[in-house]
């Protein structure tokens, strides 16, 4: 194969320099063992040469249609074809992260023809019309350059009730019109988003912030185009997020979030209720098997916490993204001494993972136990760490009222809207009857650090009696439960024994409002 | 003789030294009243019914029965007010304690058993003679329904007779009421008929009117069932098409008039007898559309306190009909004010009746007058669906000579109405002018806000010393040529009322209920606004343009609920008998200030600076606290009313087309703030861009917005503001709750259109 593109297979010795972020990302998930749905990589050097002669290389483009030759004959289905069309994301991939940079280009090598087929052959005329309005959506916006205000116009031109196949009509019609020439074949969007990535480069956000951080102008971006996997095909298919373990606790055993039949942004977007991530293992063992094993893999390698994006479609598991995960500032500890017993790290590394606000942070109470389960009122979603003991206010009026009068509030919403953030700010902590982790509730809780459960459904409680929240389990228990000092926790006095030892600075512990 | 036995004890409707005997007949459906009429029976026979209502013993009360038993029902509902106009003996509410029973396991006499009515007082007895058949079969247990109805009917009954548990009925109740209330709107005055009236005034005319509908039906809440034509259901579903429908009516009729032209046409109750537009239908023109708003409220659909501009409208326009019909400063409203005497008719006409009025004597004369009298009632009550509309009574006038008149309307023909074919033979009003003379007799003789005769003792047609009939042959016959008719007049329009009445029973008889329904319910609709839209000159502008018979989509939405599932009966009697029918305007309910006064900061729950703070402050719609100024409950509720209004005026499908786009972009936006979350700071800087994109796409969706709502525009400055800080690092500016982040701005947004387009986060599942 030529010297400008690597499969995630042969990039192994390219390095982050010439794969990009990204793509070295993918390599390496590739070399773990992870199943990483197939693509390539274009490196930084062919976006070296276009900001230099504004054009892409010479032979770029017949290399990148060998590569998905490749990925044809492993897909059994071919790119731009009527009948069972093979369908790519492009996305761009520097070796450093940075704004202004061309966004993600999905299911690329879809046509007005490709979609009926696709149609045809799943079943589901609403998942073909939807997937081509998202290719030319981002093909009108970020490939062609037609602003989201101009493309958004066109769309609200549209009369009343049109669906997603007048919206895909309106939009060939508009990339036409506003750039003069007609939405591509298959080869020909596949081209022009790669030639977008690289001129993505230069636009002016990009270049002010690289001016800004003082990041080598000549460094280039690369490309990944990887094959698309659809997690909406089916109750055999579906999406998720999970973590190793609980980024709330640090407790042991995977957790996470899954939606069956739908797509990643589903899940991330909070818009339905999702469903924790031991359904799975009752619904689709064979892919939680699948799941485990990854995870195994991710902290042998890592010797950390990771979280990933998954797509399983048909039965079979894809991971989407890993990285390593976001953890209170408990879990940071328990994680750190965890993973040093076990023998992942060492014990210097453990001291080091954790940061002297997370440690203030580890050093607050929280409840000694888990509740009686007669004491238990809801389980829900831990959507913001922490412990906390109050009276029941049942709307954000009594709540500020309550707080005025010196009294701990637990704000009890059915869900929360804007007016409701004067009643969190006077609350310990907030229970709400429904939503997930981006639902309006666990962003405001999240940010202002208050712990709160989410989803819990109809709470039987009344005004004015006493609960306690626990962020950390997602659980909302009757009356005041027994908390317990941080200190007396025996990890953390591990820990903060091997801090001694190490010769870290003592940390004091942390006064929560 | 002495052995009959007593096996049940009920409410006489009128007392009488007589007793009446004769074979017992139990009635249970139209077709069985019909049939009993058919053979022959009827003048011999007691009759036992189930209800309280008028016109399912419609047939059986014009063929003249001997006497009536009612298992339901208590003497001021129709069936009572009937059959005193007919003399027939009749003993409500009896629950016998031995007997047969009925298909539903009451326990009732046998047919053909001889009974007795004891109606020498007004406890009323029934008795029945040795021998009788009697079934003495365990009653089944009730049912649960059954028994949660006892229970209720135990908790409600001290509420029949105290008001609120603590105010009675009559004067006393009324002075009692009076003295909690410091307004002086119940008295009408130049100036305070004139201008608008302010919410303390609005809610201490509300308390007199809760008390007053009481007084007066409160007892109707235990009639029962009627058997021929569902009358609750038809009257509740009719006053909230009332609510929803007659402001916009009332608006044009006043735009028409004036304030004075309204107070003319309450003149009209004054000039003319024989005309719709009297005490009773001045009355309604209030009360039955509140009641309408009360209704809506119990069910959920409407926030009473959304439409407090129409509350008093409405309030405003049936206090000018009174003005002009008591045509007097200061002069009380109702006539429980005035010593329960509404002598309206204006004394010329007393004078021109009493000059005509002709002796009825004890013979003939006696029986045609009341024969005449109760058949033109009934037909009335059942020409209106038995509805008390087609009867309306004035007086008490005092003649100076110990007699006494009473005027009395009957309202027949009324070609709005397409069942009126029946009575095409026949009139549009008759007036009976009644002169009675007690002889020094007591008789307490009230008259009843809605036109209605009560007297103590009951049967005071015993003193019926002379009369006069008139008539008005069609509604636009000017008063001038109502004229008398003499003896043989009457009787041929007698003749005329017996096969008219049996023709529109069994009409009725045969209609489905959903026919009965809504040929009543437009009855109650039509009643209370056509005859002053007649005479002001607007009917058919509002038939036409303002598509008068058309169902407000509200009340549709209604009609499953209290029609269909029964809610309407037991709303109604909950709303009369707990003074619950009226509730009171939120304090500031009428306070001019602009949505966008409020808006913002229901929006936000709290706002450290408020423009017009000061004015929305004296007018407790916002307090200040230490965490800011906080809308009141009066504050909420006024901000209600004023997007309710705005909601009416909005192109809906335009901006829900706007709205699908901004929810395309919703669903992105809320996923990126999540990611965002939970990204390290370095990899943040690739979501800024995504943000900026989502920034620039929602712009078009909120300009259009904008250009329906202005309200809408500081929108796209704010999220431009938030993103311009975050592009400058300051990543606070993506998600945090204390800064006018692209997350605070966007969720306000997003509450801004669910509130604007009143969609719940429940509807729409997104939190």
């Amino acid at each position: 194969m030529g010297a400008l593109t690597y499969s995630f297979h042969d990039g192994g010795e390219a390095g982050r320099e010439i794969l990009g972020g990204k793509g070295e990302g993918l390599v390496s998930m590739v070399r773990l063992g992870l199943p990483v749905p197939p693509g390539f990589i274009i490196g930084t050097p062919a976006g070296r040469e276009f900001a230099a002669s504004g054009a892409l290389p010479t032979g770029l483009l017949d290399e990148v249609h060998e590569r998905v030759a490749a990925l044809e004959a492993g897909a059994r289905r071919r790119f731009g074809d009527d009948r069972s069309p093979l369908l790519v994301s492009v996305r761009s991939g520097a070796p450093v992260s940075m704004p202004g940079m061309m966004d993600t280009v999905l299911n690329v090598g879809l046509t007005p023809a490709g979609a009926e087929a696709l149609a045809r052959e799943t079943g589901d005329e609403r998942f073909a019309q939807s997937s081509l309005e998202r290719l030319l959506h981002g093909f009108a916006t970020t490939v062609r350059g037609i602003s989201a205000g101009v493309v958004e116009d066109a769309l609200l031109d549209l009369p009343a009730g049109a669906g997603a196949s007048d919206r895909c009509v309106a939009l060939l019609a508009l990339i036409e019109e506003q750039s003069g020439v007609p939405f591509p074949d298959a080869c020909g969007q596949l081209a022009e988003a790669i030639a977008a990535v690289f001129r993505s480069w230069d636009s002016p956000r990009a270049q002010a912030y690289r001016r800004h951080k003082g990041i080598d102008e000549s460094m280039g971006t690369a490309v990944v185009v990887q094959q698309m996997v659809f997690g909406n095909r089916g109750q055999d298919s579906g999406s998720g997020v999970a973590f190793t373990r609980d980024p709330s606790t640090g407790a042991r055993g995977a957790f996470g979030d899954v939606l069956f039949d739908a797509q990643g942004e589903d899940v991330v977007a909070g818009e339905r209720d999702t469903l924790a991530l031991g359904e799975l293992g009752t619904h689709l063992p064979a892919a939680m098997a699948e799941l485990e094993r990854v995870f195994e893999i991710l902290e042998r390698d890592t010797g950390d916490l990771c979280d990933i994006e998954f797509t399983i479609e048909q039965g079979r598991v894809w991971i989407l993204q890993t990285r390593v995960g976001q953890r209170s500032a408990r879990a940071a500890v328990r994680l750190a001494v965890a993973f040093a017993e076990e023998g992942l790290i060492s014990r210097a590394q453990a001291v080091a993972r954790v940061s002297d606000e997370q440690l203030i942070g580890a050093r607050a109470a929280v409840f000694a136990c888990e509740p009686a389960e007669a004491d238990v009122l809801a389980r829900g979603l831990a959507a913001s760490p922490g412990a906390a003991v109050g009276i029941v206010a049942l709307t954000s009026e009594s709540a500020q009222a309550r707080a005025e009068a010196g009294e701990a509030v637990i704000l009890v919403r059915p869900t929360t809207s804007p007016a409701d953030l004067s009643g969190v700010l006077a609350s310990a902590g907030l229970v709400t009857a429904r939503g997930g982790r981006a639902s309006h509730a666990a962003v405001v809780a999240r940010g202002l650090n208050r712990p709160a459960v989410c989803g819990t459904g109809e709470l039987p409680v009344h005004e004015g009696e006493t609960i306690s929240v626990d962020g950390d389990r997602g659980i909302v228990a009757r009356g005041a439960q027994p908390r317990r000092p941080a200190e007396e926790d025996p990890v953390l006095a591990t820990f903060l024994q091997w801090h001694r030892e190490l010769g870290a600075a003592p940390v004091a512990p942390r006064s929560r409002p | 003789m002495d052995d009959f036995k007593l096996v049940g004890t009920g409410a006489a409707v009128f007392e009488d030294g007589r007793e009446t005997e004769g074979p017992v007949r139990f009635l249970d459906s139209p077709q069985a009243v019909i049939d009993f009429i058919g053979s022959g029976e009827a003048s011999n026979t007691i009759v036992v019914a189930r209800g309280g209502t008028t016109t399912f013993l419609t047939p059986a009360l014009t063929a003249g029965v001997k006497g009536i038993v009612t298992l339901q029902g208590a003497p001021t509902s129709h069936l009572g007010i009937l059959s005193r106009e007919y003399g027939i003996p009749c003993v409500m509410g009896v629950t016998f304690t031995e007997g047969v029973r009925s298909s539903r396991n009451e326990i009732i006499p046998a047919d053909g058993a001889i009974a007795r009515l004891d109606v020498s007082t007004k406890e009323g007895r029934v008795l029945i003679e040795p021998g009788a058949p009697v079934d003495d079969a365990p009653l089944p247990d009730p049912t649960e329904e059954e028994t949660a109805a006892a229970a209720m009917m135990e908790q409600i009954l001290p509420l029949l007779h105290q008001f609120g548990g603590t105010i009675p009925h009559g004067r006393a109740g009324d002075e009692q009421v009076r003295a909690g209330l410091s307004s002086g709107v119940l008295a009408l005055t130049a100036e305070n008929t004139a201008r608008d009236l302010t919410v303390q005034e609005l809610n201490a005319l509300q308390t007199y009117m809760a008390w007053n509908i009481w007084d007066f039906l409160a007892l109707r809440a235990t009639e029962g069932e009627s058997g021929l034509i569902p009358r609750q259901e038809y009257e509740c579903f009719g006053c909230v098409q009332q609510w929803l429908r007659y402001p916009a009516f009332y608006r044009l009729i006043l735009e028409q008039v004036g304030v004075e032209g309204l107070i003319d046409l309450g003149r009209t109750a004054r000039r003319e007898p024989a005309s719709k537009a009297n005490m009773l239908h001045i009355w309604c023109t209030g009360f039955t559309p509140m009641f309408g708003r009360a209704i809506l409220g119990e069910l959920g659909i409407r926030d009473p306190a959304a439409d407090a501009e129409d509350v008093a409208l409405v309030a405003q326009f049936m206090r000018r009909l009174y003005m002009g019909m008591w045509e007097k400063e200061g002069a009380e409203l109702f006539t429980s004010m005035r010593g329960y005497k509404g002598a309206v008719l204006d004394r010329s006409w007393i004078e021109r009746f009493a000059r005509d009025a002709q002796p009825v004597g004890d013979g003939e004369r006696r029986a045609l007058f009341t024969s005449f009298n109760a058949s033109t009632e009934v037909l009335g009550f059942l020409l209106h669906f038995d509805n008390r509309s087609g009867l309306n009574d004035s007086g008490p006038y005092d003649l100076g000579d110990g007699r006494f008149m009473i005027v009395r309307d009957h309202f027949l023909h009324d070609p709005m109405y397409h069942w009126h074919d029946v009575a095409e033979q026949l009139p549009h009003c008759f007036t009976q002018a009644m002169i009675f003379d007690t002889g020094g007799a007591d008789l307490d003789v009230a008259l009843m806000d809605g036109g209605t005769t009560f007297t103590e003792p009951a049967n005071y047609l015993q003193y019926l010393q002379s009369a006069a009939v008139y008539v008005r042959e069609r509604w636009e016959t000017p008063a001038a040529e109502i004229r008398l008719i003499d003896d043989a007049e009457m009787q041929r329009y007698l003749d005329i009322c017996g096969p008219a009445t049996t023709a529109l029973y069994k009409r009725i008889a045969s209609m489905p209920p959903r026919d009965k329904i809504m040929a009543g319910a437009q009855v109650y609709y039509s009643e209370f606004v056509v005859p002053f839209a007649r005479l002001a000159g607007v009917w058919e502008q509002m038939r036409d343009e303002l598509d008068f018979h058309e169902l407000d989509p509200v009340a549709s939405e209604a009609y499953y609920p209290l029609v269909r599932d029964g809610l309407g009966k037991q709303l109604v009697a909950k709303l009369f008998i707990t003074g619950t029918g009226f509730p009171a305007l939120p304090e500031g309910a009428l306070i001019d200030v602009p949505l966008a006064a409020l808006h913002p900061l229901v929006l936000r729950g709290t706002r450290e600076s408020l423009e017009q703070a000061s004015l929305l402050e004296e007018a407790g719609l916002v307090v200040k606290t230490s965490a800011g100024y906080i809308p009141t409950e009066a504050g909420l509720a006024k901000h209600a009313s004023l997007l309710a209004a705005e909601q009416g005026t909005l192109d809906r499908d335009t901006l829900e087309a706007i709205y699908e786009r901004f929810l395309a972009a919703n669903g992105p936006f809320k996923a990126l703030g999540a990611r965002w979350q939970s990204a390290a700071e370095d990899d943040r800087w690739e979501l800024v861009g995504e943000l900026a994109d989502l920034v620039e796409r929602v712009e078009p969706a909120l300009r259009r917005t904008s250009e329906l709502l202005p309200r809408f525009d500081g929108y796209a400055p704010r999220l431009s503001a938030a993103l311009e800080k975050v592009e400058a690092g300051e990543h606070d500016y993506v998600t945090s709750p204390r800064l006018e982040s692209l997350h605070t701005v966007w969720m306000e947004l997003h509450e801004d259109y669910l509130q604007t387009l009143g969609i719940s986060r429940e509807e729409e599942g997104s939190y």
